[in-house]
């Protein structure tokens, strides 16, 4: 087990550093003029950008820059943005946009499952009744109609109807942060619900739960002691992975509501170019997404005692 | 045996159909059976004759495109054919009549201990709760010959092999305390060393806990170990019913015959095998008279027309068969079978 | 009556086709499909509504007063009500909306056919490879987590660099270049499941070719994934374009796609609710029916449920 969970560590590792060795790769193949600000590159010569680029050891070798890259990487060195906030280290542009998001992220995921598993519960327990029918009509509706419709309509109706704020702010954190932490539940609570139906049935048809029948317990019960708590296992190998991916923030509902959280971040970012921004976003990204699905196995292998980790790959 | 006790069980010409792929499967045909108290009674048949569809319906277990159609099935003077709501199906289940199911791989909640799955059954049954029960689920568990019981009740079953699920399986019915105990076909997945543990245990048990026992099997060989009497049943009907005597050296229905005859203990050597030609019939079609008619290779006319009553054979023997009709041609019975029993006369 | 029954009591010859004669079962699989399907009321009537949009949108643009190309921005006209003449009024540069609306509708549905068709072929191709062919797995496996794990936009964005500008073949490219992903693992996670159960591995020991044992024992279950990850796919291509538009990362704003209807449009249809409106109702029946379409076919498609 142990030996299992450091070569997955070391593969993960191996894996977030090809990663940012394309995106480096990818960033370096751009246009030189992107090193400078707007201004610079109208202001500045040809000589004095050569200078600047020279300084800056951007005109070495490709390898040699590369190692430079990984061993800032290892000093947790980010580098430093050079057209959103010029000069400032991108760790802290990092921190001080991420709370934001993480904190909607973590709010909007604690109501999404608890009323996402309801639902999915309730359903279950309707099945091919009315409230089953609803769930599903909701269901399908979060998912196939583009979420930015979802949100316009969310943004028309809470705007016009509750008289909600259209926009985030700092001031009116809590009234504000209403329709905007509503619009990302959508879809969670959707997923979870299709997710925990989906499963309960699965487990329902399974033979064990017919010796329970035989043995004389009631279906309401066989529902709750057996086919939930089974039916949970995997759900939860997935929430290490959405926590941290709250820290990343929705790129759509933040730039919707004009939330100032890590998602416009990296879409401005890659918009004018900020390579070493784009660069220390991308590693975040990829760190958070190769850890929680690390951390969803180990919660796997926690709470599923049939579960001996050999060393199979997998996918998610 | 005192033949004319009361059955506690008795099922009269059931009938039960399935809808599948459009179509309607009779898989049951009016069929009868009787159980009588404290005996153990096996019903014989092939794979698909419905044994445990006949057996499932004690129980309201049947898959969801199932339903009895006709007939009843009476218990403890209520006709339990009629139950519809789960309520009335709760003093039936686990309480009066348990089951004991084929496959022990997959009868058991892979994600639960051992001990809490045998104590719920005590919970629900028994009502007990909490340590007591706790400690009757490790009693239980030694009963059935696990060893080291109090270790074993915490763990999980992919930790037990196959035999000893089958015995915590057995554990989890016995301990519902049930008046009825249906083992369908439990020795069937396991080694032929543990079959006879096995047997043995339920054997025990029943005399320890005074159950009546159905035991659902297609092998000769335990029914010849362990049943006081035998109901062949073929095509969804019984077709046969008497002690495990008379099945064996004195049987009278021309499937029986043949089931006996494919015997290879009873075979000789050097001679091909006999078996039973040709398939069981189709029960999405209607059947005409006698459904093994078509396999049977001294046939009557009146067969392949009209069904066979039951004739009496003995106060215990019955036999669905136009053989025994007195306007029968003279028949005898097989060579295979006489023999038999000329060799348990010596 | 009693004699009749009483000639009948003599024995009968034996005849062994007789005893053979079982009612075989004609199961055709693509039958069992059709009938399923048909079964649903509700998958044949939203076939019918698919159909019937796809056609009308043609028949919108025909008979629209006004053609795309020759629309010209005149703000007298902005914001003008839905009437007899704009049947879907205008929008903020007083652009007929009606035309707008439909013609940007065909855009996504063409992009999102093409996406899908392509993903399709692609994430088939690969995901079978990937299941069947046993030291491809780890590679595969590599190259997935690590497309996975980089966030879609930042390669778009990347090739919108070096092709200057999405236009609509190269947006094309690039999302069949992601799409392919959960259409080859959902394939890849079948065959590998299916491949090694007892029934095929004795097929093969009887010695039949291996392209048989796909097509015939594989391939029907995977009819049914595909089929679903296609109905996905379609609204969901629909749903990234209309978000990488909105950021300002899809087509290029002389295309016309629903995304960039709508980021006009967010500013203002908190007042002016009829720009939000028809789009909205428009995409959404397209989305949904295709969905529900491709659900249900899938369910008639599964195998299991051919009972």
């Amino acid at each position: 087990m142990v030996k299992y969970s450091i070569t997955r560590l070391l593969q993960s590792a191996v894996t977030v550093l090809i990663v940012a060795t394309i995106v480096f790769l990818l960033m370096r193949a751009l246009p030189t003029d992107y090193f400078f600000t707007e201004e610079e590159v109208m202001k500045l010569t040809e000589q004095q950008k050569q200078d600047r680029l020279e300084a800056a050891g951007l005109n070495d070798p490709v390898a040699q820059q590369l190692l430079r890259f990984y061993k800032e990487l290892l000093h947790g060195d980010l580098g430093k943005s050079r057209r959103i906030r010029v000069d400032k280290p991108v760790i802290e542009i990092i921190q001080e946009r991420f709370p934001v998001s993480m904190k909607l992220g973590l709010i909007s995921l604690g109501i999404s499952l608890v009323l996402g598993i309801a639902l999915g519960i309730l359903q279950v327990l309707n099945k091919e009744g009315p409230l089953d029918h609803l769930g599903m009509i909701y269901t399908i509706f979060v998912n196939a109609v583009p979420p930015l419709v979802t949100y316009s309509l969310v943004l028309m109706f809470g705007a016009k109807v509750l008289d909600l704020p259209s926009m985030f702010s700092k001031r009116n954190e809590l009234q504000s942060s209403i329709m905007p932490v509503v619009c990302l539940s959508l879809s969670s609570i959707a997923h979870y619900a299709m997710w925990t139906r989906r499963y309960m049935v699965d487990e329902l048809n399974k033979d064990y739960l017919r010796l329970c029948r035989v043995k004389g317990m009631p279906t309401k019960d066989i529902m709750i002691k057996h086919v939930l708590k089974n039916a949970f296992v995997p759900l939860i190998a997935y929430i290490p992975a959405s926590i941290l991916f709250t820290i990343g923030g929705s790129l759509l509902v933040e730039r919707f509501f004009g939330i100032p959280g890590m998602g416009p971040l990296l879409v401005d970012s890659i918009g004018r170019y900020d390579t070493p921004l784009v660069q220390g976003l991308v590693v975040l990204y990829a760190s958070m997404s190769v850890i929680g699905v690390f951390l969803g196995d180990v919660m796997m292998t926690v709470m599923d005692p049939r579960i001996k980790l050999t060393g199979k790959g997998d996918t998610r | 045996m005192a033949e004319n006790r009361q059955p506690i069980l008795s099922a009269k010409d059931v009938e039960i159909e399935f809808t599948l792929r459009g179509k309607v499967l009779k898989a049951i045909r009016k069929c009868s059976l009787d159980l009588y108290k404290g005996e153990t009674l096996a019903i014989v048949g092939e794979s698909g004759s419905g044994k445990s569809v006949f057996t499932k319906s004690f129980l309201g277990m049947l898959d969801a495109n199932g339903s009895i159609t006709g007939g009843t099935i009476t218990y403890d003077g209520n006709d339990i054919s009629k139950y519809k709501t789960e309520k009335q199906w709760m003093a039936i289940r686990g309480k009066k009549i348990s089951m004991v199911m084929q496959d022990p791989m997959t009868s058991l909640n892979p994600l639960k201990k051992i001990g809490k799955q045998i104590e719920e059954s005590i919970t629900y049954n028994q009502g007990i709760k909490g340590e007591e029960a706790r400690k009757m689920a490790i009693e239980m568990l030694s009963k059935v010959g696990i060893p080291d019981p109090e270790r074993r009740a915490k763990q999980y079953p992919h930790e037990f092999s196959g035999g000893m699920r089958q015995r915590v399986v057995i554990a989890i019915a016995a301990a519902c305390r049930p008046d009825i105990l249906i083992c369908d076909e439990p020795t069937t997945a396991l080694d032929v060393t543990i079959q006879a543990q096995i047997l043995d245990l339920i054997r025990g048990l029943q005399k320890d806990l005074d159950m009546t026992v159905i035991y659902i099997t297609h092998d000769l060989g335990v029914v010849a170990n362990v049943a006081d009497r035998v109901a062949v049943m073929y095509a969804g009907q019984i077709v046969e019913v008497g002690t495990v005597e008379e099945i064996f050296y004195d049987a009278w229905h021309p499937y029986t015959w043949a089931l006996l005859n494919s015997l290879p203990q009873l075979g000789v050597k050097g001679e091909e095998l006999p078996t039973i030609e040709g398939t069981p019939p189709n029960l999405f079609n209607e059947v005409h008279g006698d459904a093994f008619a078509p396999r049977n290779k001294q046939a009557l006319a009146i067969d392949f027309e009209e069904e066979p009553p039951f004739f009496n054979v003995s106060e215990t023997h019955i036999a669905k068969t136009w053989y025994l009709d007195p306007r029968a041609p003279k028949i005898e019975q097989p060579k295979s079978i006489l023999s038999l029993r000329n060799k348990m006369k010596k | 009556m009693a004699s009749k029954q009483d000639e009948l009591f003599r024995f009968v010859e034996y005849s062994p086709e007789n005893a053979e004669r079982i009612g075989y079962s004609n199961y055709s699989y693509w039958r069992s499909v059709m009938q399923n399907f048909l079964k649903r009321k509700s998958a044949v009537f939203m076939l019918f509504v698919f159909v019937g949009l796809v056609i009308f949108s043609f028949i919108a643009l025909a008979i629209g007063k006004y053609d795309w190309a020759t629309l010209v921005t005149n703000t007298d006209l902005a914001f003008h009500k839905p009437d007899g003449e704009y049947w879907f009024g205008c929008d903020n540069l007083g652009r007929d909306y009606w035309c707008q609306v439909w013609y940007s509708m065909q855009t996504s549905v063409k992009l999102a056919a093409l996406v899908g068709g392509g993903e399709c072929v692609l994430g088939i191709v690969i995901g079978c490879l990937w299941g069947y062919v046993r030291w491809l797995d780890r590679p595969i496996t590599e190259l997935y987590n690590i497309i996975n794990n980089v966030p879609m936009i930042i390669y778009l964005t990347l090739i919108a660099l070096i092709f200057r500008g999405l236009s609509f073949p190269v947006m094309c490219i690039t999302l069949i270049a992601f799409g392919w992903l959960v259409m080859a693992r959902n394939v890849r996670n079948l065959v590998f499941m299916y491949r090694d159960r007892e029934y095929n591995l004795a097929s093969r020991c009887l010695g039949t070719p291996i392209s048989r044992v796909l097509v015939k024992n594989i391939f029907p279950y995977l009819i049914s994934v595909i089929v679903l990850r296609l109905a996905l796919s379609i609204p969901g291509t629909i749903s990234l374009e209309t978000t990488l538009s909105y950021l300002g990362l899809g087509l290029g704003i002389d295309t016309p796609s629903l995304g960039i209807l709508l980021r006009n449009a967010r500013n203002y249809f908190v007042d002016y609710p009829y720009l939000l409106v028809f789009p909205a109702v428009v995409v959404a029946l397209i989305t949904i029916t295709f969905y529900l379409l491709g659900n249900a076919f899938s369910d008639a498609s599964d195998p299991r449920n051919h009972v």
